[in-house]
């Protein structure tokens, strides 16, 4: 399948992302993160990489405002992010499309709210975004009368047509069957490339993080912190050939030691939990 | 190992595309396939499809059910076995029915009844929802309502017909808040139930995007518990017609429940079954209303 060709619609000015000895807990005891450090370049992909409930989400929130961290600070361009904005929009895990409107109301949804000119320049972004990710003719239709991969796609350019600096995406390829997240990945690299805003990516998935990002930091089981920053220095465009280049395969090996220390890590912690309760 | 990848990842989008033209209307010609496939014309269609809709197995036992019923019925009234001695038969029903519903007596008591439920489930909804959707909002609020609220709750609102008799100089003032009392917890619950049952990243996305608490208010909550809000009506719905019924067969006047009871009184036997199968048609009905305002109300949820 061809993916429609992309125009350079988002005119985005990528924005510098930035964690800065953050520690962040549930509650006494819960600590969640751990002195939390990096620094995402402007208008690069930076992937994250942990063990399933080490905290992934957590930085997600933070970052995007909703949480508020309990030492150190987040910074969007070197200033300290306070509350949720525009700037930084996220893409959630689950859909999180209005159930009640259709694509085009949802797509519109920001520039509504902000007060925006509905009509002209915005719609036709709109317009130009929806065709960009192949959903033309799909305008009217509810997010429950789409696929899983359409209500993705959608998600993206709901983001996108806010022209938000960074794009906080968490883990959302969860759930797709293997062939749509191909495709989805695509559709990601083709917006990344063209739009050059800066995105951070929560991922599970070693492949895709290696196969999307410019660089990857993995984290230790929770409470986290970054255990290694790995640059990614394969070519852009992006291709699936690169999959199996002898530099991909390289940092899989990299990247599968890494985690497998922490999973280790993790289990012998588990075992040892379950040996004092048994006690 | 590569050429074997990229391959297969061809093989994939091309499979993709297959559907996809198929999705798109691409008919695929069976005719080939199957021999001999005969194109049926419309009226043909038309006529297979409903003949088979109407008596096929399953409706057929759902049919036959209500009969062995009726059945059942008219044995056990004309045997007169107990408890049904002075029960009157499905003959008899029948009979008064042909004479009494075409009657206006009949009409009015259909109207009053109808009346109070709907005056009294508007007063009921026009409180309840903005009382739910409030206590769901705002914190204060409900710490402020809601230990009321749960205290009287467990109170069987029949139990309040006495008192409502006393605070009510008027007959009608006192059914129709019966009515409304009746329709006010559950709708009040359910709403309550729905505010605080969506889902906080759809807050989230709006609050990033840049929703303003009014934005969030008639864009998301709205929206994401009028579902549940649906479900309060419709329950509120079969306990005001429990209450209006109560309430006519004790503080009387005109209506179903007080011509029910009324029959009672008069020995008019069959006219009793009768209220009830009219009871229950009025509710049912009702319910419809309700079902279809629903649809209407949300697009979105009756697709497919």
């Amino acid at each position: 399948m061809s993916l429609p060709a992309l125009n350079t619609v988002t005119g985005v000015e990528p924005g510098e992302m930035e964690m800065r000895g953050v520690y962040y807990s549930f509650g006494e005891g819960k600590e969640v993160l751990d002195n939390v450090s990096f620094k995402v370049e402007k208008g690069s992909f930076a992937c994250f990489c942990g063990p399933s409930g080490c905290g992934k989400t957590s930085i997600i929130n933070l970052l995007a405002g909703y949480t508020v961290p309990d030492m150190g600070e987040c910074l969007l361009d070197g200033v300290p992010v306070s509350g949720p904005g525009a700037d930084r929009l996220v893409v959630f895990q689950e859909t999180a499309l209005l159930p009640w409107m259709t694509l085009w109301e949802n797509t519109l949804y920001g520039p509504k709210v902000q007060g925006k000119d509905l009509m002209g320049e915005v719609a036709d972004r709109a317009e130009e975004l929806i065709n960009m990710v192949g959903l033309t003719g799909f305008e009217e239709k509810y997010p429950s009368q789409l696929s899983g991969g359409m209500q993705r796609r959608a998600e993206l350019i709901r983001a996108l047509i806010n022209q938000p600096k960074v794009l906080l995406m968490d883990e959302p390829f969860r759930g797709l069957d293997a062939m749509t997240r191909s495709i989805m990945q695509e559709y990601i690299i083709k917006l990344f490339e063209h739009s050059g805003t800066t995105i951070l990516f929560v991922t599970a998935e070693l492949e895709e993080a290696i196969f999307l990002g410019d660089v990857a930091y993995f984290l230790t089981v929770a409470p986290a912190t970054v255990k290694k920053r790995m640059v990614i220095d394969l070519p852009r465009p992006r291709k699936f050939e690169h999959l199996t280049t002898s530099n991909f395969v390289e940092l899989q090996r990299e990247a599968i030691e890494t985690v497998d220390e922490e999973a280790q890590k993790a289990f012998s912690a588990f075992v040892k939990a379950k040996e004092k309760r048994t006690k | 190992m590569a050429q074997e990848i990229t391959i297969k990842i061809k093989s994939e989008q091309e499979a993709l595309e297959a559907g996809k033209a198929a999705d798109d209307g691409g008919q695929v010609d069976w005719s080939n396939k199957i021999g001999a496939y005969r194109e049926y014309s419309a009226l043909e269609k038309f006529l297979r499809r409903s003949v088979r809709g109407m008596f096929n197995y399953s409706n057929l036992r759902k049919i036959l059910s209500l009969v062995i019923i009726v059945i059942l019925w008219q044995l056990v009234t004309t045997y007169k076995i107990p408890p049904f001695t002075r029960v009157p038969s499905p003959n008899e029903v029948w009979k008064e029915a042909v004479a009494f519903i075409p009657s206006t007596h009949c009409l009015m008591c259909v109207i009053f009844s109808m009346g109070r439920i709907y005056l009294g489930f508007m007063i009921a909804c026009l409180i309840g929802i903005p009382l739910g959707l409030m206590m769901g909002w705002n914190r204060n609020v409900k710490n402020f309502t809601f230990p009321t609220f749960e205290s009287l709750r467990p109170i069987p609102v029949i139990s309040w017909i006495p008192l409502s008799v006393i605070m009510f100089p008027l007959t009608e003032h006192s059914i129709v808040f019966l009515v409304f009392l009746g329709a006010f917890y559950p709708i009040v619950l359910n709403t309550l139930l729905g505010v605080e049952s969506v889902r906080a990243d759809y807050i989230q996305g709006a609050l990033s995007l840049g929703s303003k608490p009014r934005h969030i208010f008639f864009d998301i909550i709205l929206p994401g518990a009028l579902p549940s809000i649906f479900t309060g009506m419709t329950v509120g719905m079969g306990l005001a017609w429990v209450m209006v019924v109560a309430a006519e067969m004790v503080a009387g006047g005109y209506g179903l429940g007080y011509m029910t009871w009324e029959s009672y009184i008069l020995i008019a036997y069959p006219r009793i079954i009768l209220g009830m199968f009219i009871i229950g048609a009025c509710g049912y009905l009702s319910s419809t209303v309700l079902r279809y305002l629903a649809t209407k109300a949300m697009p979105w949820r009756s697709l497919f």
